[in-house]
This record gives C-alpha cells, structure tokens and sequence, in this order.
C-alpha cells in the first residue's frame, strides 16, 4: 500500500536538485524507498534538472582541463571503481538509505530507552540538527512538544496518529512552528519512525544550513 | 541574476544517448571527448552558478566526466535521457562530497533508474522526444517562471526565502512555480493526464 501523505513539490524539488541537508535528504530516500509514485515524481524533477544543466549558462573550462580529464581516465581504468551503496545495507528489513547509517536489521539496533520511547541518535554532527529514528510502544504517547523550526517525521513501521492526521509506513509528517501536538502510537503494533528537527538554530525561511559542502572543502 | 543561455551547439538527446553508447561498447575516447565539450562548459556553470569557485567547479566537473566513462556501461537509454542521468551524476557528487568518508558512496543510478512507478517512457525513443520536449518547454517557460524554476534547483532557498527576497507574495512564488513544474511535466509525459 503506498503513503497517502507525501513529500511536497518544494521539498522534493530540493531532494531532487541535491539542495536539502543530509538530515532531510535521509528523510527524503526513507520516504521515496516506501512511495513508488514519488519516485516517479523524484525521477521527472531530474529530467527537469538535466534540461535546466542543457541550458545552464556555459563557463569556458581551462585549456588544460581535457588533458587533466584524460589523464584521469587511464587511471580510472587501471583502477577498481568505488565501492558503491548497492551491497550497503541489502538482505535486512531497514530501509537501505537508512541502513547506510544503522546497519540493515532492526532487531540488531542499540536503542537507547527513554520510557515508552526508544531512540538512536543519528548525524550529531549535523549542527542545528536533530536526527533521530524513534521507537515508540504501541499505545503510547509522545510527550507533547512543540518546537520553533521544522519537524519532519517518516513512519517505517506502524502507524501513530495526532490532531493533524493518521501516518502509517512511509508517510510523511511536517509540522512547522509552534503547533503543539501529541503523536500516539495504534495499539497493535510498535511505531518506528525517522525524525528530523532544525530547530532551535534553524533560520528563518531556509531549508537550515544546506550544506554547502563546498565551503568546508 | 542572468537568464541562461541555451548552448550555441547542442547535441539532440539522440545523439548524447549514442555518444554514451560508443563510450560504453567501444570506449571511444572520440565520442568521449565530444561529450566532454558539450557539457564541460555547462557543468562548470552549474557548478559556478550553485557557488563553488573556479578550481573546485573544474575539479567537480572532472570528476563527474570521470564517472560517465566509468559508467557509460550501466547508462539504459530506454530508462533515462542523458541529461537526466548527467545531472544526476552531478547531483550526486554534491552529496557523496558531503558524506566522504563517512558513507558509501551513491550510486550514479540509484534511485536515479530504479524501477518507478506512475507513468514512464518505455522506450529508448520516447525518452529522447521526452527530453527534447521538456528542453524546448524550459526555454518557451515565462521569465518569472523560468527564473524560480533556476532559482529551485541551483539555490538553497525554500519558497519563503525566495518570497522575501523577490518581494512577492508567497502565494504567487508558489502558485507561479506549481504552473511551471506542470507545464515541464506535461511536456515530458506528453500524452499521460497528469492534471490534478
């Protein structure tokens, strides 16, 4: 069954155009790998992408950039490509863009328990970023909490509710602001989702510090 | 902020998807290079317009040239336009720079042609009349859809940001940028409905 509540076309856009925050673009692969349909969207932005490189305004490149280039191609084929995230994380139940980061079988997490709610932290060193993936007992309720910055939250397993909806496996949640909410777990089953907080660091109308990586190179 | 040009000479998807098949089965360092002077220069201003200074821009672009000609064989002109996998390389090589070392790498089709949903071309040649549709719709787009489309993928802005700076209406940046995503999409699913 797909979600019913989905990634939006401004934070898809971003995922899309590799603009979002590591902590988002996580969010964003955890929903896509549940949500066939948004993978399709997912793909038409990169086709949108790649005619907005076909028009990008050309930069002469050095003179000596296509020797460099061909250089780098005779060593390339003496050279075993990359290891790539395709094994990562294969043959567990996890998600693969989250088994990147905690291994591929849930029964193997170390949660740290914090009353009805279990968690691991993700990213700390993501600053102005709260990244965590939460387990939550059935029936349980989240402690109310409100928070200035965005909360983003995908369900992995379960479902829980709150006063703006009911969000199983692989739906999205955002709360922006101050809306005081209360998720509560269904009774059946045990809620695993991913959350991603930005605040209290978060800047005004931003997607927060995205990254760019580049000024830390 | 200028308008983009569209490149003196430009190859059709066609030929892009032929020059990655050369590379692929022949590993023709001729059709190699041709496909390294159409999108070089275009890279470097994708990179150059996304921030990066001239060295880091050039240093990306060698790499993203590097990884087509490593990758050439795992390019599926039935699945994807050139330019859509291009970008995707390039997409992603922003992200791997952020996780280096950290995290494996990502690969250049993931989840770039992993089976999707919805509709989608079924054919090599429905992809290329799919990108050049979606070429000459960008180009046709209005000025003030045009520039919030550029804006949405070389910026790091969301729609409130972009409000507050163009002085408009959040509404308008968004109801603007929802009618041009449509029309983009129209133009690559040309006769799939997707109204609504």
């Amino acid at each position: 069954m797909n979600p019913v509540h989905h990634l939006s076309d401004e934070l898809l856009t971003a995922f899309a155009a590799g603009l979002l925050a590591e902590p988002l673009v996580l969010l964003a692969e955890t929903h896509l790998a549940l949500c066939g349909p948004c993978r399709a969207r997912e793909r038409d932005l990169r086709a949108i992408g790649g005619a907005v490189l076909e028009r990008a305004a050309a930069e002469s490149v050095g003179t000596d950039l296509r020797g460099r280039v061909l250089a780098a191609l005779d060593a390339a084929d003496g050279a075993p490509a990359r290891p790539c995230a395709r094994e990562a994380g294969a043959g567990g139940d996890v998600p693969r863009p989250l088994a990147r980061y905690v291994g591929a079988r849930f029964d193997q997490l170390k949660w740290r328990s914090r009353g009805p709610v279990s968690e691991i932290r993700l990213m700390p060193e993501q600053e102005g970023w709260v990244t965590r993936l939460l387990k939550i007992r059935p029936g349980a309720t989240m402690p109310d909490h409100t928070h200035e910055g965005l909360e983003a939250t995908v369900v992995i397993r379960g479902a829980f509710s709150d006063c703006t909806g009911r969000y199983g496996p692989g739906d999205v949640a955002l709360v922006h602001g101050d809306l005081d909410h209360s998720p509560v777990a269904e009774e059946d089953e045990v809620c695993i989702c991913l959350a991603v907080t930005d605040a209290p660091l978060r800047l005004t109308g931003s997607f927060g510090r995205f990254l760019n990586p580049f000024v830390r190179l | 902020m200028s308008a983009d040009h569209s490149a003196s000479e430009t190859l059709s998807p066609h030929r892009l998807a032929d020059l990655v098949e050369r590379v692929a089965t022949e590993r023709d360092r001729g059709a190699f290079l041709e496909l390294f002077d159409h999108y070089a220069p275009k890279l470097k201003g994708f990179y150059r317009r996304r921030g990066l200074g001239e060295a880091q821009a050039e240093d990306l672009v060698q790499d993203v040239m590097v990884s087509l000609w490593q990758r050439a064989a795992q390019y599926d002109r039935a699945q994807a336009g050139v330019s859509t996998w291009v970008f995707t390389i390039a997409r992603n090589r922003q992200i791997d720079i952020l996780r280096r070392e950290r995290r494996p790498e990502l690969d250049a089709d993931e989840p770039a042609l992993a089976p999707s949903e919805g509709p989608q071309p079924d054919s090599a040649f429905e992809n290329e009349q799919s990108a050049a549709r979606v070429r000459a719709a960008l180009a046709e787009l209005p000025e003030e859809q045009a520039e919030l489309i550029r804006i949405s993928f070389y910026e790091e802005a969301s729609h409130s940001a972009i409000a507050e700076r163009m002085d408009l209406p959040l509404g308008t940046v968004k109801s603007r940028l929802r009618l041009a995503l449509q029309k983009l999409r129209s133009a690559l699913h040309e006769d799939a409905d997707l109204d609504g």
